[in-house]
Formats: C-alpha cells, structure tokens, sequence
C-alpha cells in the first residue's frame, strides 16, 4: 500500500468535453499583452538573408520558483551579423505565473536575459539540487544557467563545460548511462558562418533568398556527460554520436525499444534523421534508416523540424511523429516493435491535411482528456515571399488540430476567427498546464512577432490527472522515468522528457487524461535507477508528487498525500 | 539515353524509304547510321523540315547540343504548324535547363495552332516549375480543345498529386481509366494514392493491373513490396523488391526498399549492403527528365 503525497491542489474545473468532436478547437487565444507578457520575437532580419532568420526561437514552460505554477522563458534572436543582443528587445524572458493567466517579467532579476542569437531551450535540474535549471543554445555558444534557488540564476557555462560552439538548436536533457544526473545532448545544424555564404537568389534581379541547408557542412550532436559536481565531459566521440552528421533540429528521447535505456531522436533538415539507440555500455548505434525512420517510404530526406514521442494508439510502445516541410507531410512512424517503425501518417490522413504547410512545433497532447494523445502542430513557412514563387501556398500559415478517438486522428476544424486559423509564421511551441486546471495549454513562439499563449478551455465530463515524479536515487526531475497507467482496466504508457517539439521544452508533468472514470487504479513508474514502483487509486481531478523513496509510506487525504516506499 | 518524343510523320503522307529508314535506325539507336542518312536527304533538299527535325533528335542523342538545338529550331521556323516539332524543341531546352526557351517555343505554337499535345507539354513544365495551379490552367485547355484527352485527365491528376489532393487525384485517374481502362501510369498512380493512404487491397489491385501492362516494371515491383511489407508478408516483400532492383540495377529507390525488406528480416549485413548502393545511386543524377515527364517519354 503507498501513500500519496500531494504538492499542490489541482483546481476542478473539469467539465471537460470537446463540444462536438472534430467540430471547432478548444483553445481561445489568450492577449499576451493583457496577460503581461511584453516579449515579442526578434529574427534580425537582413537584406542578405542569412540562413539564421529563418530558424525562429524556442520557448520554456517550467517551474523555476516551485510554487506549482509553470512560468514561461522565451529564447530571443539578436541583431545580425553581430549576433549580440543589442537591445533591450531582444533580450530573452523570464516570466513568473502569478496565476489566473498574469505574468510578471522577472528577467532582469533572474539575469537569464541570454547574450547571443538564442535558438532552443532545455530545462532541468542537472545538479540536483530541486530547481530547475536552463540551457539556452545559441549559434556560437551556449548558455548553461544554474537557479540559485532564490529567483535568480549564474551563467556557468563555460565552468560546466558545455559551451558546445557551431550552431546548436535544440537540446535534452537526459541520464544516458542512468547513473543519477542528467547528460545534455545538443543538437547542431549546418556549419555556418555569418556573412560568409553564397549568394542565393536571382543576382541580377536583385532578389537574394535563403539558402538551402544542403549548402553547408552538416555537422554532427554533442553529448555531454555529467560528471556529478556541476560538470560536464565532452564524450561525443566515445558514445559513437559524433560518428554522423546531419543538420539537425528537433530532439525528443524515450526508451524506444523498452528495454531500459533511454534513446534519442533527431528529426534532421534534409539529412536522414537519426535514431541513436543506447546500447547500455556506454555507446549508441544510429539506426534512423535501418529501422525505417531516417527518410520516407520513397527514400527521401525531408525537412524534419519539430518531434514528439507518445503512444498514441494505446499499444505501449512510443510513435514518433516528425513536422516537416510543405509538399512532404508530417510523419508518423509507428512503433513496430524491434526497433522498426512504419510512418502511418498516409492511412491517418496526416500526409495530406498537413502537405501544404512548414510545419514547426509539434506535440501530443490529450487535449480533452479522453486518454487519448491527440496532435497539435504549428506551421510557417520560412520563405517570405513564397507567394511569388508559389501562389497557393503561404507564408504565414493556420496551425493544426488532430483528435485522436481509439488510435485514428482527424482534422478539428478551426473556423476563422478560432485561435488556431489564424494564419501565423509559429516556430517553437511548448505544452503544459498554466493554470493547473487539468487542461493542457499551449505557448507558441510566433516569427518576429509577439507569442500567442492558447488556453485550453475544453467542455465535457472527461477529467486527468497531473502527475510531478521526484527522483532520489534516479536525477530529481525522473526524466527517463517509464509510466504504466492502468485506466478503466486499459493501460497508457507515458515517459518523463526534457525534450519535445521544436526549440523548445514543455511542461515535465505527466499528464493523463482518465474519460469519464474516476481514478487510475494502478501506476506502475519504471524509474532510470531500474527500481519499480507501483502507486494504487490515484483519484482524478488532482494532482501528485510521487518520490522514489526507500523509506515507509505515509497516507493522506487525496488532496494532501505523498506516495513513498 | 532516353528517347525524345519520336517526329509525327505528317498524317497521310508517305515518306520516302531513306527517311523511313533513318527513323528506324533512330529508334533502335543506330544514331550515326540515322545521321549519314538524313544528311544525305538534306544534299537533296536543304529544307526538309521533317528530315531536320529527326536530324536533331539524333544528335541530342548523341550529346551535340549545338548541333541538336540548329536542327530542331530550324525545323520549328519552317514547320511552325507542327505542334510536335515545337514540343521535341521545349524538351530539349527544358533538358538544359532553359525552361524559359522552352517555354517561348511552347507559346509560339499554341499561337500558331493550338493544340491539346502542346498545352499538356507547357502544363508539365509549368508542374516542374512548381506553379501547379497554372499546370491545371493547361491542362484545362488541352481538354477544352479534346475533351477525351486521356494524356490530359492524368496530368490533370498528377497536378491535383502534387498538392496532396488525393481525393481529386483518384478521380482525375479513374476518369483515365473509364476511358482507357488498361493505362499503366493512371494505374500506378492510383496504387501510390492508396499505398499511402493504407488502402492496401485496392493499391494491390491497381498494382496487379500495371503488371498485367508492364511485367518489366521496376516501379510495380517496387511498390509491390511496400504493399507486402505494409501487410507484413515480408517473404512477398524481398520476391518483389529483389525483381526491382533486377529490373533496374541502378534505381535507388529499389535497393532502397530492398535494405528495408532485408532489415526486416533481419539479414543486416545484406541490408547494409543494398543501404549502401541506395546512397551511391541516390548521389548519382542523369540528365534526365524529372519523373512527370515519363508518360511522354514512353
């Protein structure tokens, strides 16, 4: 029998219903400026059209204070070809939740306002010391903030170790040897230099474009150990990562194959995307192509951005869903078992519903709580004169909705005017539950534009559970931790990550949606330490912090308990 | 080296056996004996339009650009009232790269004598040049002018392909097919819609179809195996897929699939094998025409 131990009081408001199924989007979009948020996105954009411009910024949902409540860290541009923030305005921010959807700008108190041309953002708690901390990654070096635990953060990048250099995108935190801290994995574009590309475009029309990835070096991910003492080691080469290169973007990690060590995926830009498996000594083979998941069923490399790894039709094991560009389709690969997987994306009618669209940020969200991971996507394209090229396709473009009923995903329509039609050039999105009210909302990073935050405001009887998973022989954010939730006699699996969409990182809690039955009857966590744990008749409608503890157990009040052991 | 279109002989006239001849050696790639040929027919009459024009088709086979492109545009300036002789010169430009020459050819003509053949031609090279809507414009056209058109219908479809109208696609191909029940390519088409769309069964039938029409086919076979792999026949998968690739050595797509079959079966170091010549044809590009063009070639 274990005791539950309860952080925090999940707010009921939990008439949660889609109205109709696939008729209209749940989400209202919240003004960001009436919700104090100021921070609008800078590109630097220039007459030369440096292949930066395009890349756009990621965006942080994560609880830096503790107080139960996710704040928001936008990760900005700079000025180019500087690449140094030489404006207040393109600072990064920091917003603290002061609840009800406000916000308070606490980046100058923080000191996290970045230096250079930031691009993603992981966050977690490397040192163990129950905050989290953030990593920016930039092009030219990184940033590694450490969280005092007072409200304000250190730079100790270059002391840690993970300065990276080149051009890193998005990065993960996770325990690839499961000795209890958290490994950075950092993913890296092309090798790029500033100033120094080709022309691209029509020269004598004056008419200089973006160039195409496939220009460049593509370069290979660096892996960073954590040496335990607020370090990192380089160990690239010994783990087998550096042994490719590809241009890579969107990182997601999961233990693809269940047999206990966490793998990672990187959805690459024109290169084939990789599938690092993680042996258990040390070293990782990359297996994207021979599994099925480096290019598509005819052989080709598209423009991986964006990826998420769920199950999203109940068999337990994780599918990998990849946002690519516009005439190539998002993809779907599903989990064969093995290490293969087929993308499925045609036979759910994905390919074709996303095939005029770059998509960006992607995630699985169970966006009425039905249990089922449903699909949201955010598009842009990155040419902003497409439409002289291509008049039918944009360049500001709708995101997109996929309600997934028992494994089959179809298209919400977004009538204009609903928060998700409005056309928008979105690159980062992250997913989490701003207000604690068992509804997962969104934040989306919009090209040199102000954010749009869209609230989650689902109507129906469905209820979820929000679960917060504390390591103490495993890291204290669990990433890497495996969760069986047995609902109404079915079970769903679920993985703490750090990493997810594109650029960006999302809410870490576990977020199970129940229906309409009333309790989880068993959670079984698998944590990185090996132990299993198994946590009985978790009511809906609330919150859990669940420890892995060795010591007894305690019972509370639904509302107010711990689980320990 | 892959054919251009072959030249219309004018409807209702006989040519001459020296011509006759030279189209022969033409068509079965005995270009220098097709040259020495029509030059002889050239001493006789400098003008021959027809002669010409076969003329430079054999010496773009031959990889003599200039000469090719002299032949071909002189045979258009005296014939301009044969849509074929503009459409072999928009190809030969659109196989250098010109498509902007290509397409004031194309235009001319249909100035000249509109013709459903020449609006299918500037509708694939407005398909290649991304601008499918205006594609669809052609194509339009090309079956205002011939509203039986198969040629058009499954441009029209391919066009409707490229956009990810799948729906549209798959009636555009099955109007092809009322009309001409056993076309290879609207066949094949329609199997790659439904393959994707995981309608395997129906994909098979359209698949079995083209066979029926093209046994040599190394895209059947091809896309054969995926449907077997799809279904998880993974012994019918290698069958088709190691024809696919016996059938076209050097088709990337096939060693590609073939690696993914032999994975499966967890035959690794054969995969890696196939892998490997997938990457090495995949670097390879001949100059030919992209895939859209494929019907006209055949």
């Amino acid at each position: 029998m274990t005791t539950i131990w309860m952080g925090f009081l999940i707010l009921l408001g939990l008439k949660s219903v889609p109205a109709d199924g696939e008729r209209g989007n749940p989400f209202i979009s919240v003004d960001p400026s009436g919700a104090g948020i100021e921070f609008r996105h800078f590109s630097g954009s220039t007459a030369v059209k440096e292949l930066i411009e395009i890349m756009g910024s990621g965006v942080a949902l994560l609880d830096y204070d503790g107080d139960g409540k996710l704040d928001i860290y936008f990760v900005n541009g700079a000025s180019l070809p500087g690449l140094t923030k030489t404006d207040p305005t393109q600072y990064n921010r920091l917003y603290h939740n002061e609840g009800s959807f406000r916000f308070s700008d606490v980046t100058a108190k923080a000191r996290v306002d970045g230096s250079g041309y930031g691009m993603g953002v992981a966050c977690a708690d490397y040192d163990n010391d129950s905050d989290t901390d953030i990593y920016v990654t930039q092009f030219g070096s990184n940033v590694l903030y450490r969280n005092n635990g007072n409200g304000t953060f250190t730079d100790v990048t270059a002391k840690a170790g993970v300065v990276t250099g080149g051009w890193s995108t998005s990065a993960a935190f996770i325990d690839v040897d499961r000795d209890g801290d958290l490994d950075l994995y950092v993913a890296r574009y092309v090798d790029y230099h500033i100033g120094k590309g080709p022309y691209c475009g029509e020269r004598e029309k004056g008419r200089a474009s973006y160039c195409l990835p496939d220009l460049f070096p593509a370069t290979h991910d660096v892996l960073y150990a954590n040496n335990g003492d607020g370090t990192f080691r380089d160990v690239t080469a010994t783990t087998g990562i550096g042994s490719v290169a590809g241009n890579s973007l969107g990182v997601s990690t999961g233990d693809i194959d269940s047999d206990g060590w966490p793998d990672i995926f990187v959805a690459n830009d024109r290169t084939s995307n990789f599938l690092f498996h993680n042996k258990g000594d040390g070293t990782f083979e990359e297996v994207g192509v021979v599994s099925g998941i480096g290019y598509s069923a005819d052989g080709l490399a598209r423009a991986g951005m964006g990826v998420d790894i769920g199950d999203f039709d109940h068999d337990l094991q994780p599918d990998i869903v990849v946002s690519n560009f516009e005439g190539e389709g998002l993809a779907l690969f599903k989990n064969l078992g093995e290490l293969f997987f087929g993308d499925v994306a045609g036979e759910q009618r994905l390919h074709e519903a996303t095939y005029p669209y770059v998509g960006f940020g992607v995630g699985w969200i169970d966006y009425d709580n039905d249990s089922w991971l449903d699909l949201l996507l955010v598009n842009g394209h990155v040419l902003d004169d497409i439409e002289e090229y291509k008049p039918h396709i944009h360049f500001a473009q709708p995101g997109l909705l996929f309600r997934n009923r028992f494994g089959r995903l179809s298209q919400v329509d977004s009538p204009p005017g609903d928060a998700l039609a409005s056309p928008r050039v979105s690159r980062g999105a992250a997913f989490g539950d701003l207000d604690n009210d068992g509804r997962l909302d969104v934040v989306v990073q919009h090209h040199n534009g102000p954010p749009e935050i869209l609230r989650n405001v689902v109507q129906g009887e469905n209820r979820s559970v929000l679960v917060t998973l504390r390591g103490t022989r495993s890291n204290y954010d669990a990433i890497g931790a495996r969760v069986t939730a047995t609902v109404g006699g079915k079970r769903q699996r679920f993985e703490v990550k750090s990493a997810r969409s594109y650029l960006s990182h999302s809410d870490p809690r576990i977020h199970i949606g129940l229906g309409q039955t009333n309790k989880i009857e068993n959670l079984v966590i698998s944590w990185p330490s090996g132990r299993e744990q198994t946590v009985s008749n978790l009511a809906a409608g609330q919150g859990y912090v669940i420890q892995e503890s060795s010591r007894g157990f305690k019972s509370f009040p639904l509302r107010t308990q711990q689980v320990s052991h | 080296m892959p054919l251009l279109v072959l030249v219309a002989v004018a409807a209702g006239t006989q040519r001459e056996p020296p011509f006759a001849a030279a189209l022969a050696d033409f068509r079965e790639g005995r270009y220098e004996q097709a040259r020495v040929k029509l030059q002889r027919l050239l001493v006789q009459n400098s003008r021959d339009a027809a002669a010409l024009h076969l003329l430079g088709l054999v010496e773009a086979s031959l990889h003599h650009a200039d000469q090719a492109r002299a032949y071909l545009e002189t045979s258009v300036t005296l014939a301009p009232n044969q849509p074929t002789f503009a459409i072999n010169l928009a190809r030969f430009w659109i196989r250098q790269g010109k498509l902007d020459a290509a397409e004031e050819v194309l235009q001319a003509s249909v100035a000249i004598l509109p013709r459903p053949e020449t609006y299918e031609t500037l509708g694939l090279l407005r398909l290649q040049d991304d601008k499918p809507q205006q594609a669809l414009g052609c194509f339009t056209k090309s079956l205002a002018l011939a509203p039986d058109r198969v040629n058009a219908r499954y441009y029209v479809g391919l066009t409707q392909q490229s956009l990810g109208q799948f729906d549209a696609a798959l009636e555009a191909y099955e109007a092809v097919l009322l009309l001409a029940p056993s076309d290879f390519y609207a066949h094949l088409q329609s199997a790659k819609i439904l393959l994707i769309r995981g309608n395997l069964t129906q994909a098979l039938a359209h698949l079995r179809a083209a066979e029926q029409e093209e046994p040599s086919s190394a895209s059947v076979h091809l896309y054969l195996s995926r449907v077997h792999l799809s279904t998880g026949d993974l012994d019918l998968a290698l069958r088709a897929a190691t024809r696919a690739v016996r059938l076209k050595p050097n088709d990337s797509l096939s060693h590609y699939q073939l690696s993914q079959v032999l994975a499966r079966l967890g035959r690794m170091k054969e995969a890696k094998l196939e892998r490997d010549l997938f990457e090495k044809y995949r670097k390879f590009s001949p100059a030919n025409l992209p895939e859209i063009w494929q019907r006209q070639e055949d």
